[in-house]
C-alpha cells in the first residue's frame, strides 16, 4: 500500500467502514510509516475539531416568529394560492362561475338590444363572476382561520399549586427594575418574557433559588404560551428541590409530566420526581424511578436511580 | 463575567446537560419520527400550532446547519426562517412514505447553498464567501435552547471554535455542506446521499476531500 492509498482511506477508517484485508493493509502501513501516522493523527484531530463546533439553537421565540409569518401571508398571496387550488376544489367553483356568466349574459342579452348585436357579453359577465369567486375564497379563508384553535397549547392554570401566594411578591422582584450589570452584558433579552426568563436562569445559576422560584412562576403565569414554559417548569421544580422543598418539587415534576407527556424533558422530570418522593419518604418513589429507568435506561440520572432502588425499594 | 466565580447549582448544571441531550436528539433527527408525522398531518390540515411544534422540534437542526454554513447567527436565523417557510409551503408535496427529516434536511441544505450562491454573487469582488463570514467574526458559542450562554468553561474554547469556523468558510460550499452534515449533524452516508440526491460514492469522495482540506487548514493550530 502506498502513502497516497493509505491517506485516501482515512475517511473510511475514521467512519469504521473498512474491514478485512483493506483494513489490515492500512493498519500495517500506519505501523510502518511515521509520516502517515502523523497525518492520521492530524486528520482525526481536524475532524474532531469540526465535530466539536456542535449544535446551536436560534434565539428565543424563533418558532413563534416563524408561525406568525406562516399565519399572516399577504392578501395577494392568499389569492394566488386560491387560484392554484387543486382541481377537484376548483372545478365546482368554476362551474358556478360559468353558470353565473351564462346567466348574466342572458340578462344583458335580453335587456339590451345593442349588446344583442355586438355580442360582447361574456367579458363583463366573466369579471363579475370572478369577483364573486374571490369573495367566496376570502370568506373560506376567514372561516378556516377561525377554525384554527385559538391556543392549542395553552396551559391550564394550576390553582392547586401550594406556593401560589409567591406570585405576587414576585411580580415585583421579577420586574427588571434595578439595572443588572452581568445580566445586561449577556443581554439577549428582547422583551419582558426574555428578560424575565434570563433573570430566572441567572438566579438559578447563582443558587439564588428563592428569587429564581419567584421569577419562574412569574414567567409561567405571564407567558403561558411561551415555548419555554415546559423548560421553566422543570427548572422551577429543580429550584424547589434545591431548596429542599420536596413536596412542591414533586408536585411540579408531576404536573409537568402530566401536562407535557411528549416533552423530551419528561425523562429527567421522572427521575427527579422519583428522587423528590424518595426524600419525602413516599413509597410511590420506587414506582416512579422504575418507570423512569424503563423509559430511559441510559439517562445520566439512571445510575443514581438504580442505587436508590437497590437501597430503598425492596 | 461574574458568573465564573459562582458555582452553578448541581441541578441547574444537570439541566444544562439535558438541554444538550435534547439538541443531540434533535440533531440525530429520528427522535419521535412518528410524532413528527402526526404533527405534519395536523400542520397540513391548517393547524398552525402543530406547525409551530414542528419548527420547535427541528429548529436546532436547521439553525445549526445554517449557522455552520453562513458563519454568523443573525444571518443563520434568517436562513433558518426561510427554510421553515419553504417547508410550510411545500407540506402538501411531502409524501408520508419518506422520512420527514430527509425531506426537511434536503430543503435546508439546498436553501443554504442557494443563499450562499446569491450572497457571493452580490459580493463577488470580495472573493468567495470568506470576507463576509470573517468580518462578522462568527460567534460560534453554543447557547442553551433558551438563549442563555452556556457555561464559562466553554468560553475558553471560543477562540479555537472561531478558528475552526473561519477555516471552514474557505471550503467550497459543497464541501462545507457535506462536512457539516456528516461531522456536525451526524448523518450517515446514506442519509446524506438521499438528502443531497448524490451517489454514495460521490458522498464518500467529497466528504473525504473536505476533511483532508480541513486537516491541511487546521494543522498549524493542532
Ligand atoms: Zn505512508
Amino acid at each position: 500500500m502506498t502513502c497516497d492509498e493509505a491517506r485516501e482511506a482515512f475517511s473510511d477508517l475514521y467512519d469504521a467502514t473498512l474491514s478485512g484485508a483493506p483494513l489490515a493493509a492500512l493498519r500495517r502501513h500506519l505501523e510502518d510509516c511515521a509520516a502517515c501516522r502523523a497525518e492520521w493523527t492530524a486528520f482525526q484531530r481536524a475532524v474532531q475539531a469540526v465535530a466539536r463546533l456542535g449544535s446551536a439553537e436560534p434565539s428565543p421565540g424563533f418558532a413563534g416568529r416563524v408561525r406568525q409569518r406562516v399565519e399572516a401571508p399577504s392578501g395577494w398571496r392568499r389569492l394566488v394560492e386560491w387560484l392554484f387550488l387543486p382541481l377537484h376544489v376548483k372545478v365546482p367553483i368554476q362551474a358556478l362561475a360559468l353558470l353565473l356568466v351564462a346567466f348574466a349574459g342572458l340578462l344583458i342579452y335580453q335587456q339590451s338590444p345593442q349588446v344583442r348585436r355586438e355580442a360582447e357579453v361574456p367579458q363583463s359577465g366573466g369579471r363579475a363572476a370572478q369577483e364573486i369567486g374571490r369573495a367566496d375564497a376570502q370568506k373560506g379563508e376567514q372561516a378556516e382561520r377561525q377554525a384554527l384553535p385559538a391556543s392549542p397549547r395553552a396551559e391550564p392554570d394550576r390553582p392547586a399549586s401550594p406556593a401560589r401566594e409567591e406570585t405576587r411578591p414576585l411580580a415585583k422582584s421579577a420586574a427588571p427594575a434595578e439595572p443588572r450589570k452581568e445580566g445586561a452584558a449577556r443581554a439577549t433579552a428582547t422583551g419582558p418574557a426574555d428578560e424575565l426568563y434570563a433573570a430566572a436562569l441567572r438566579d438559578s445559576a447563582r443558587q439564588e433559588h428563592d428569587r429564581a422560584i419567584a421569577e419562574y412562576r412569574a414567567f409561567i403565569a405571564q407567558h403561558p404560551r411561551d415555548a419555554r414554559v415546559p423548560d421553566a417548569r422543570l427548572r422551577l421544580a429543580d429550584a424547589y428541590f434545591a431548596r429542599q422543598r420536596y413536596a412542591e418539587a414533586a408536585a411540579e415534576y408531576e404536573s409537568l409530566t402530566r401536562d407535557f407527556p411528549d416533552s423530551p424533558l419528561i425523562p429527567p422530570a421522572l427521575f427527579r420526581h422519583g428522587q423528590a418522593r424518595l426524600a419525602l419518604g413516599d413509597p410511590a418513589a420506587c414506582g416512579i424511578l422504575r418507570e423512569a429507568l424503563r423509559r430511559s435506561p441510559d439517562a445520566p440520572e439512571a445510575p443514581e436511580a438504580r442505587d436508590a432502588l437497590a437501597a430503598r425499594c425492596p | 463575567m461574574q458568573r465564573a466565580e459562582v458555582p452553578a447549582a448541581p441541578l441547574a448544571a444537570a439541566a444544562v446537560d439535558e438541554d444538550r441531550e435534547l439538541v443531540e436528539q434533535a440533531r440525530a433527527g429520528d427522535a419521535g419520527a412518528f410524532e413528527a408525522l402526526v404533527l405534519v398531518e395536523q400542520a397540513r390540515a391548517g393547524d398552525a400550532g402543530a406547525f409551530e411544534a414542528l419548527v420547535r422540534r427541528y429548529q436546532g437542526w436547521v439553525f445549526t446547519l445554517a449557522l455552520r454554513m453562513v458563519g454568523n447567527r443573525a444571518e443563520a436565523e434568517d436562513v433558518a426562517q426561510e427554510v421553515f417557510l419553504k417547508a410550510y409551503r411545500g407540506l402538501a408535496g411531502f409524501k408520508a412514505a419518506s422520512r420527514f427529516t430527509t425531506w426537511l434536511y434536503a430543503i435546508a441544505s439546498h436553501h443554504c447553498l442557494n443563499h450562499l450562491q446569491a450572497r457571493s454573487r452580490r459580493s463577488a469582488p470580495a472573493g468567495r464567501g470568506r470576507s463576509h463570514a470573517e468580518s462578522d467574526a462568527p460567534v460560534a458559542v453554543e447557547r442553551l435552547p433558551d438563549g442563555a450562554p452556556r457555561a464559562d468553561a466553554l468560553l475558553e474554547r471560543t477562540d479555537f471554535v472561531r478558528i475552526v469556523q473561519a477555516e471552514m468558510t474557505h471550503l467550497t460550499e459543497e464541501h462545507r455542506l457535506i462536512l457539516v452534515l456528516r461531522d456536525i449533524q451526524g448523518l450517515s452516508y446514506e442519509d446524506i446521499a438521499r438528502t443531497l440526491g448524490l451517489e454514495l460514492g460521490t458522498v464518500r469522495s467529497r466528504l473525504h476531500r473536505a476533511r483532508m482540506e480541513m486537516k491541511a487548514r487546521l494543522t498549524p493550530y493542532l
